[in-house]
């Protein structure tokens, strides 16, 4: 066949009913004209060839998706077109599943877009050598634009089909009423959802004039508008939009929002509107309105000053109250990240640690501590501040809300309150003490009869010249000196007045004290003290001197207790230490007296409740003062046998924590 | 005072024991120390002889305990007791008792020492005493009860005439009576029997 019999009989190819006809004629038409065994057209995206038609031995072919790396497919794309006239396999190695495997030559032409952009390729396997190289070349390639243009015709198409059904269907179950109306005023069109609105029916309004759709009191101004338009081409409402007030076919008014169009059509100017109820609405706008005026009402009017964060720390809203307190003006600390405001900048270290808090926020961490602001008369003010994350419903913090709220004066009273206390636990310590004197005087007086002896024996082993003793009496003068500084020591501890002072020490050290400290009474009433100590105990973070206090009222109570019951031959009073269920340090004094009357349960821990001919009835009630103000507890009951059991216990020092007030 | 004195000293603190001791020793007194009051208790004898210086205050057996037991048992040896502030009403209890002193702490030297001489001297007396009175005792022991019914009438300047009726006998069986005594008192006057009456009469009086 002639060449230009050739491109005739190609061009002739009748044009399918559908595309996919019309690429199979065309596959069919050029693997005739060039002996070839496969044509294909296909799609190729990410090296990867899909094809759209395919033509095999004579027949339509399955779609054949294969990779063109390493295929003749993949110079096309990349060069343009290929021709390979014989020994395809020597040129590219192709493997059994290949698509051109035992094929001998290969014709191939990229398939571009609107934008030249090379979208595929035909391509045209042959079972022999070419015959004319050149005309395949120019065969495939006619055909490749062909192709070309019915693959881009085609998507023009389906866009277009897209486009008009979604239109339609928007029109149509638009939630916004749609209207049209020509030059002279009259209704064209009237979507359902304009039906809905106001009431009328289509046909009840089309070939009507607009303004049965516009309040009387309207009219005049939308005819004014129009013939504006028309005069001057000048539109306050086409293009945009603009709340206005619209008729429903009962007569009542409603606001709508109404955003009209110029349309011209054959040259004739239309208008087309699309209308929203926007009656919900406005009633919504004014209740989140009124809403909002209340909610800022309660947030600027709360005692507690309030700041509202971004996660990222930045201050998006403050009450009036907290503005006011530090006399700041609402710029000056929204929009700013919340630790740079004015309200920490006397403090370096307070900055650093609201800045952690709120990093802590945002990522969940709720933080509460105290901190103090200044007032606006710059003097410091004690706050209890946190920062907690408000988390939206997935977990997400959308934002974090910062509270604190004015304690000076709670901490000034509880200052006042511990002042108060420790003037009273003094004050009962020097009463237990004058109630001690006696026995503290008799321990003095032992080491200092002790020294008296030795001074009067060295006197004389002197002036006999006997001077070979006069070392053992020398040390034994010191050793005794210091037994009675030890007693003055221990007393003076006790009666010292001062700020309490918190300090991590040994329990046991601090109730070995109180006990030597007892032993000056438990010696003149022939009573024994054993003290159990406990062993391995955490230390306390304790008034060492407070502590002994309690202990020592304890151990005098109980010696009490077992004078009165007259049970002290022989019996003991027990003390000891150890460490409880709830890892607290339980210093127990068990005594063997008559025991708690139960009628004296009751008032046990009552000021000035007391059965004993002296004291102020203040011991316990003093204890337990000093336990609580420690964070320990203090109890009581009956021993089975005889006697009483007091106890109190005291929370083990936090790892780390030292010297604090 | 005599060399088997002893100075006994019952003390529950050590320092005073020790100190107590030194200053014994420098004076040459020897002593005996004691812990607490059972310890004196469990080595104690009649024939103890010195004087005890004892602490009022001890655990278990205090000093006023003590006292109570040896004048129980009969014990003459004289008691200082040890005492400190605040044990006046204690201490008066004691001498009431038969203590012979009591001792504040701290003591001054010369107070102490003198003391404890003192009550050894009076234990030196009380044991002279009781040995005068044992031979005394003796003596008077070898009369018969009518015998010594006689004595006495006779050493107190009776007649033979009144004792014989007072006694309801014979002036004859007094008049035996008399030589008996005169023979186993080893007398030969009135005058020395009267002297025997009148030193047994003090002797047993002390």
């Amino acid at each position: 066949m002639k060449p230009s019999q050739q491109v005739r009989e190609l061009a002739a190819t009748v044009p399918g009913a559908t595309t996919d006809e019309l690429l199979h004629n065309l596959l069919a038409n050029l693997a005739g004209l060039l002996g070839a065994r496969r044509a294909y057209v296909t799609e190729v995206a990410n090296g990867t060839a899909r094809s759209v038609a395919s033509w095999e031995d004579n027949h339509r072919g399955p779609v054949r998706e294969y990779p063109i790396n390493g295929t003749p497919c993949a110079t096309v794309m990349q060069d343009g077109v290929q021709v390979v006239d014989c020994e395809l396999a020597d040129r590219y190695i192709l493997g059994e599943s290949s698509i051109g495997y035992g094929c001998e030559s290969f014709v191939g032409s990229p398939i571009v877009d609107h934008n030249g952009d090379r979208i595929g390729q035909l391509c045209v396997f042959g079972a022999r050598p070419l015959a004319d190289s050149d005309m395949a070349a120019a065969l495939v390639s006619l055909a490749a634009v062909r192709v070309s243009a019915e693959l881009e015709h085609r998507k023009h198409e389906a866009a277009l089909e897209r486009s008009e059904a979604y239109s339609r269907a928007i029109v149509a179950t638009a939630a916004e009423g749609v209207l049209t109306v020509d030059s002279a005023g009259r209704i064209e069109s009237f979507n359902q959802a304009a039906e809905k609105m106001f009431g009328y029916r289509a046909d009840e309004v089309i070939g009507k004039d607009v303004h049965v759709l516009i309040p009387e009191q309207y009219r005049n101004t939308h005819v004014s508008y129009v013939d504006r338009f028309f005069t001057t081409g000048e539109a306050s409402i086409i293009g945009t939009g603009r709340e206005v007030t619209a008729q429903h076919k009962d007569g009542s008014v409603f606001p709508i929002h109404l955003a009209a169009s110029e349309v011209s059509l054959n040259g004739e100017r239309c208008f087309a509107g699309i209308i929203r109820d926007v009656s919900a609405q406005k009633a919504a706008e004014a209740s989140l309105k009124a809403t909002e005026r209340r909610f800022r009402a309660v947030f600027d009017q709360r005692l507690q000053l309030v700041a509202i964060l971004s996660p990222a720390g930045i201050v998006l809203e403050a009450n009036q109250r907290s503005l006011d307190f530090t006399g700041l003006q609402h710029d000056e600390v929204v929009g700013h990240e919340f630790w740079r405001t004015p309200w920490w900048s006397h403090s370096p270290e307070l900055q650093q640690r609201i800045k952690e808090a709120t990093q802590a926020a945002a990522q969940g961490v709720t933080s509460r501590f105290e901190v103090t602001k200044p007032r606006v008369d710059a003097a410091l003010a004690i706050l209890d501040f946190s920062v907690r994350p408000i988390m939206d419903k997935a977990g997400q913090v959308v934002f974090l809300l910062c509270e604190s709220h004015d304690i000076t004066e709670h901490k000034q009273a509880e200052e006042e309150a511990r002042h108060h206390r420790e003037r009273i636990a003094h004050v009962s310590r020097l009463s237990t003490l004058g109630e001690m004197a006696a026995g503290i005087a008799h321990e003095i007086n032992q080491p200092l009869t002790a020294i008296s002896l030795f001074a009067q024996a060295g006197k004389r082993l002197v002036e006999a010249g006997q001077f070979e003793k006069m070392d053992e009496v020398c040390f034994k003068l010191n050793e005794h000196a210091l037994r009675a500084a030890e007693v003055v020591e221990r007393m003076q501890s006790m009666a010292r007045q001062g700020e309490s002072r918190k300090e991590i020490v040994d329990c046991n050290e601090l109730i070995e004290s109180a006990v030597r400290l007892a032993e000056s009474e438990a010696r003149i009433h022939d009573i024994q003290i054993e003290f159990g100590k406990g062993n391995n105990l955490p230390p306390v973070s304790v008034d060492g001197v407070q502590i002994q206090q309690v202990a020592l009222n304890l151990l005098r109570n109980g010696m009490e207790a077992m004078i009165e019951a007259d049970e002290r031959k022989g019996c003991p009073i027990r003390i000891t230490t150890s460490l409880n269920d709830e890892s607290e340090i339980e210093v127990t004094v068990t005594d063997c007296g008559g025991g708690v009357p139960e009628s004296r349960i009751d008032k046990l821990f009552t000021p000035f409740s007391t059965t004993k001919k002296s004291g102020m009835g203040m011991g316990l009630s003093i204890s337990q003062a000093i336990i609580r103000a420690h964070g320990g507890r203090i109890g009581f009951n009956n021993n089975d046998a005889c006697g009483a059991r007091f106890w109190f216990a005291l929370p083990a020092a936090k790892h780390g924590s030292h010297n604090e007030r | 005072m005599n060399d088997k004195q002893k100075v006994y000293v019952v003390d529950d603190d050590e320092g005073v024991r020790d100190g107590l001791s030194l200053l014994l020793a420098t004076v040459g007194q020897p002593c005996e120390l004691f812990e607490s009051a059972t310890d004196f208790l469990s080595v104690y004898d009649e024939g103890m002889s010195g004087c005890l210086v004892l602490d009022i205050r001890m655990p278990r057996m205090t000093g006023l305990d003590l006292q109570e037991k040896l004048i129980a048992m009969g014990s003459r040896l004289p008691i200082i007791f040890i005492t400190g502030h605040g044990d006046i009403p204690m201490a008066v209890e004691a001498m009431r008792r038969g203590a012979v002193d009591f001792i504040r702490k701290p003591f001054r030297e010369h107070g102490l020492l003198e003391r404890i001489n003192e009550a050894l001297t009076v234990d030196d007396t009380v044991r002279k005493q009781v040995t005068d009175r044992k031979a005394v005792e003796e003596r008077l022991a070898v009369l018969s009860e009518r015998e010594r019914e006689v004595f006495e009438r006779v050493a107190d300047g009776d007649m033979n005439k009144v004792i014989a009726a007072d006694l309801g006998i014979s002036e004859r069986t007094v008049e035996v009576h008399r030589g008996q005594v005169m023979k186993k008192l080893g007398v030969k006057t009135l005058a020395q029997l009267v002297r025997i009456k009148i030193e047994s009469e003090l002797i047993l009086a002390a």
